[in-house]
C-alpha cells in the first residue's frame, strides 16, 4: 500500500541515499535495520527467514537420504550375521556423510541401541555418583567434541553435524552418551578409513560394528570371556586382511599393521569404560594394594636398589622427572598402544638417566635398567598400575605384547611391579641387602627415610622445593651482583666528575697560558689567506705580543715560516720593530 | 590359494622373526656380546646407543632371513624369579658365563636347567663362555663346558666380545638351528602377491639369489 508513495518519491530523493531507506521508499532508514526503514526491513527480514527455512528443508532431505542408507547398511549387517558370504550384501554408495551419521545419530543403528543398553547396565552398576557426574559433564563434552571432530570436514559433513546437534537437543536421552575420547576415536577411525578404497574400508567398518554388537549382546560375559572375544577378533581380522579378496590390494605388511592398529585403537577406546578396571574383577583392590605397598616403601633410595642413578646431577634428575611423568601419564591413555608408548618413553628416559650418571657414558644394560625402573616406579607410584597392566595384557593385540620394543619394556614393567609386590621372593630385606630388623624399622617408620644421606638431604627434596632453593640461590647471587654493579656505577660517576673537573681546570689553565697558540692559527686561516686587511690582525698581534711579553716574538717568526711555503699566500710579513722609535 | 602362497613362500627367501633371550649372571658381558653382534662394537658404542637392553639384528642365511629380537635380562640373583616373564615365548636363549669365574658357570647351569624345564619345549639354547680373551685367568675348563653342553644338547662356544671371537658365529649357529617353517611370528610376506600378479617364473628376492 506504500508502493505508489515509494515510486512517487524515488526521483526526488536520489541524492540523499545515505539518510533514506535503502529500498528507496522515501522514509528515513535506520542503521539498526541495515539501512532500511521499519517497513522495508520487516519485508527483507521475512524473506531471509524464508530462505533459511528452505535450507532447513534441504538438510532434512539430506538426513532422510542418510537414514535410508543407514537402513540398507543395517540390512547388510544382518545378512552377514545369518550368512558368512559378505560379497552378496548390497553395495551402495559409501559417502562420508553416511559414515559419520551412523554411530551418533540416535535412532539410526541397532548397534547404538544395544550398546546403550550395555552402557546403561554399567552405569547402574557404577551407581548414582557416576551417573550424575556424567550428566554434569556430557553437554560441554559433546559440543566441544563436535566442534573438534567436524571442524576440518567438508560442508556436507558440517551440515550433518549441525543436524546431529539438533537431533541430540531434541532427543537428549535417545542416543548413547559417548565420551569425548570415544567420539574422537570414531572420527579418527573414519578419517583413517577414508584413505582406503570403498569396499575394504566398508568391510572393516562392518566387521567392527558386528563385533561391537556381539560384545553388546554378551552382556553377562566375564572380563576374561570378553578378552577372549577381543583376541579372537584380532586374530580373525588379521587373517581376513591376509586372505579375504576385498583386501587384495592391501598386501603391504605396513598397511595391514596400520589397519589392525586403527581397529584396535577404535575398539578399545570405545570399550574402555566397560573393560578397564571392571567391577567384576579385583583390579581395584589390587591397585590399592600396590599403591599402599609403594607408599610404605617410600624410604628406598637408588643406592639400596643398586640403581645407577645419581640424583645430585641436574641432567639426571631431568631425565628421571620425565620418566616419572611418562609412567604417570599412562593411566590417562585409552588405547593399549598409547599406554605402551608411555611405558617405552619412560624406559628411554631411564636409559638416558643411567647414561648421564655413568662416567664413561656407555649404554646401559638390563642389569642396570631393571633396578632403575623399579626405583622410578617407587618414586612415581603411578595410579591404577595393576589395572593398566591387566588391561593391556587382556585387550592389546597379542602381537604387540609378545614381540617388539614396546613388548620388551612392558615385560620389564610387569617384572618390576611383580618384584615390588612380592614380599617373599621380591622386594624384601635380603634383596636390599639390609637386615630384617633394619627393613622392619624402615617399614614401620622407625628410621627416618634419609638418615643415611644427611648430607644429601637438600638434594633429595621434591622437585618443586629443589627448584625453589635453586631460585633462591640464583636470586641471592643476582642481588650480590646488582650491589656490585651499583657500587661500580657510583664509583664511575665520581670518576667522571673528577675527570670533568680536571678537564675544566686544565682548560682554564691552558686558556690563561696558551691563548696565543690557540689564537694564531685562527688568524692565519681566516683573515690572512683571503686577503682581508692585515693591519687589524697585525694590531691584534701587537696587542697580544705586548700582553705576553717580548719572549714570544721569536716564536711567532718560527710559526710564520711554516706558512711561507704556500703559493697562494702573500709574502710573509716580517716582524719589524715599530714601537721603539 | 593358500597352498599356492605356501609354496611360493618356500621358494622365496622368507623372513622369520625370533625372540632371543640373554641369561646369565650380571657382569658376565651379556650386553657387550649383543652390542658386538648388533653394532660390531666393543666399548665405542657410547654415542649411538641409549640402551643395550633391547636390540634387533638380521642375519641372512641361504634361503631365509632371520631377524633376531634380543631381550637382555637383569642377571642379579634377586631378579631371578622374574626370568620366566622374559623367556616366555622365546624361541632361542643364550646363557652366558664368564670363563674367569666358576660361580657364573654354576649359575649358567641352573639357567639351563630352568629353561629346559620351564621354557617352550623346542627352545634353542646356546651356552657362551664369554671373556675368552682372558684365557690366562681361566677358571672354567673348555672341555668341562663342552662336555656339559654335549650332554644337554646345547650349542656351545667360547666367545669374546672384546676381540669379536665367535660372536657372529654363535648367533649364526642359533639361526641355523631354529625351525624356519613355523618359526616365530613370521607371516606370509607381501612379496608373494607381487609375484602372483607378475608373470610366473620371474624370480625375485635378494636372499634366494645366493
Amino acid at each position: 500500500m506504500e508502493q505508489p508513495h515509494q515510486i512517487q518519491r524515488r526521483g526526488i530523493h536520489v541524492n540523499q541515499e545515505e539518510l533514506m531507506c535503502k529500498n528507496g521508499c522515501g522514509f528515513y532508514g535506520n542503521p539498526q535495520w541495515q539501512g532500511y526503514c521499519s517497513k522495508c526491513w520487516r519485508e527483507v527480514y521475512q524473506r531471509q527467514q524464508q530462505r533459511q527455512q528452505q535450507q532447513q528443508h534441504q538438510i532434512d532431505a539430506d538426513h532422510e537420504y542418510a537414514k535410508k542408507l543407514q537402513e540398507q547398511e543395517n540390512q547388510a549387517v544382518r545378512q552377514i550375521k545369518t550368512s558368512p558370504a559378505v560379497n552378496s550384501s548390497p553395495v551402495h554408495r559409501n559417502s562420508p556423510q553416511h559414515q559419520i551419521e551412523q554411530p551418533t545419530t540416535p535412532e539410526s543403528t541397532g548397534l547404538a541401541r544395544t550398546f546403550s543398553k550395555f552402557e546403561e547396565k554399567r552405569g547402574q552398576a557404577k551407581g548414582f555418583r557416576s551417573r550424575t557426574l556424567k550428566n554434569f559433564f556430557s553437554p560441554t563434552q559433546e559440543s566441544s567434541s563436535n566442534a573438534q571432530s567436524f571442524s576440518s570436514k567438508s560442508p556436507l559433513s558440517m551440515k550433518a553435524s549441525q543436524h546431529e546437534k539438533r537431533l541430540q537437543a531434541g532427543w537428549p536421552m535417545a542416543g548413547r552418551q559417548t565420551s569425548f575420547e570415544s567420539k574422537r576415536a570414531h572420527s579418527d577411525f573414519i578419517d583413517f578409513l577414508k584413505a582406503f578404497r570403498e569396499p575394504p574400508a566398508k568391510d572393516v567398518l562392518k566387521q567392527c560394528k558386528h563385533f561391537m554388537d556381539r560384545i553388546a549382546e554378551n552382556e553377562e560375559a566375564t572380563i576374561d570371556e570378553q578378552s577372549v572375544m577381543i583376541q579372537d577378533f584380532y586374530q580373525a581380522m588379521s587373517d581376513r586382511l591376509i586372505s579375504h579378496p576385498v583386501f587384495k590390494q592391501y598386501t603391504n605388511e605396513v598397511e595391514q599393521e596400520g589397519i589392525m592398529d586403527n581397529i584396535e585403537k577404535f575398539l578399545m577406546t570405545r570399550l574402555y569404560r566397560n573393560v578397564f578396571c571392571n567391577d567384576q574383577t579385583d583390579d581395584e583392590i589390587e591397585d590399592l594394594k600396590v599403591q599402599t605397598r609403594i607408599r610404605n616403601l617410600h624410604w628406598i633410595t637408588a643406592s639400596m636398589l643398586d640403581a645407577n642413578i645419581d640424583e645430585n646431577c641436574p641432567s639426571v634428575t631431568e631425565c628421571t622427572d620425565k620418566a616419572i611423568t611418562a609412567i604417570i601419564e599412562m593411566d590417562s591413555k585409552r588405547a593399549p598402544q598409547d599406554k605402551l608408548a608411555c611405558i617405552t618413553r619412560c624406559s628411554k628416559n631411564i636409559f638416558e638417566a643411567i647414561k648421564n650418571t655413568k662416567a664413561d657414558g656407555s649404554a646401559a644394560s638390563a642389569d642396570e635398567f631393571l633396578p632403575a625402573l623399579i626405583y622410578i616406579i617407587l618414586k612415581a607410584n603411578p595410579p591404577l598400575l595393576k589395572s593398566n597392566i591387566r588391561y593391556v595384557t587382556r585387550f592389546a593385540n597379542p602381537a604387540r605384547v609378545m614381540s617388539g620394543e614396546d613388548a620388551y619394556y612392558f615385560t620389564n614393567l610387569c617384572c618390576a611391579v611383580s618384584f615390588i609386590e612380592n614380599a617373599e621372593n621380591g622386594l624384601n630385606a635380603s634383596s636390599l641387602s639390609l637386615s630384617q630388623e633394619q627393613f622392619d624399622a624402615y617399614m614401620n617408620g622407625e628410621i627416618p627415610s634419609n638418615t643415611q644421606e644427611v648430607d644429601g638431604q637438600e638434594k633429595k627434596m621434591c622437585p618443586g622445593l629443589r627448584l625453589m632453593y635453586q631460585n633462591l640461590n640464583d636470586l641471592a647471587s643476582l642481588h650480590e651482583r646488582t650491589d656490585r654493579l651499583f657500587e661500580e656505577a657510583t664509583e664511575m660517576r665520581q670518576g667522571i666528575e673528577r675527570h670533568s673537573e680536571r678537564i675544566k681546570s686544565e682548560v682554564n689553565k691552558a686558556l690563561i697560558h696558551k691563548i696565543p697558540d690557540l689564537d694564531y692559527p685562527l688568524c692565519s686561516d681566516g683573515s690572512m689567506t683571503d686577503g682581508s686587511p692585515t693591519s687589524s690582525s697585525y694590531n691584534d698581534h701587537r696587542d697580544i705580543d705586548a700582553f705576553a711579553g717580548p719572549n714570544h716574538v721569536n716564536q711567532h717568526t718560527a710559526l710564520d715560516d711554516d706558512i711561507t711555503h704556500t703559493e697562494h699566500l702573500p709574502a710573509p710579513l716580517l716582524p719589524t720593530v715599530i714601537s721603539h722609535e | 590359494m593358500a597352498a599356492q602362497r605356501a609354496t611360493n613362500n618356500a621358494a622365496q627367501g622368507k623372513i622369520c622373526q625370533f625372540k632371543l633371550v640373554l641369561l646369565g649372571e650380571s657382569a658376565v658381558g651379556k650386553s657387550s656380546l649383543v652390542l658386538r653382534f648388533v653394532k660390531g662394537q666393543f666399548h665405542e658404542y657410547q654415542e649411538s646407543t641409549i640402551g643395550a637392553a633391547f636390540l634387533t639384528q638380521t642375519v641372512c642365511l641361504q634361503d631365509t632371513t632371520v631377524k633376531f629380537e634380543i631381550w637382555d635380562t637383569a642377571g642379579q640373583e634377586r631378579y631371578h624369579s622374574l626370568a620366566p616373564m622374559y623367556y616366555r615365548g622365546a624361541q632361542a636363549a643364550i646363557v652366558v658365563y664368564d670363563i674367569t669365574n666358576q660361580d657364573t658357570f654354576a649359575r649358567a647351569k641352573t639357567w639351563v636347567r630352568e629353561l629346559q624345564r620351564q621354557a617352550s619345549p623346542n627352545i634353542v639354547i646356546a651356552l657362551a663362555g664369554n671373556k675368552a680373551d682372558l684365557a690366562n685367568k681361566r677358571m672354567v675348563d673348555h672341555e668341562e663346558a663342552a662336555a656339559y653342553s654335549e650332554e644337554n644338547g646345547l650349542l656351545f662356544m667360547e666367545t669374546s666380545a672384546k676381540t669379536a671371537m665367535h660372536v657372529n658365529e654363535i648367533f649364526l649357529a642359533i639361526a641355523e638351528k631354529l625351525p624356519k617353517n613355523e618359526g616365530g611370528t613370521n607371516r606370509p610376506r607381501p612379496e608373494v602377491d607381487i609375484t602372483q600378479s607378475n608373470p610366473p617364473g620371474g624370480s625375485k628376492g635378494c636372499c634366494s639369489s645366493h
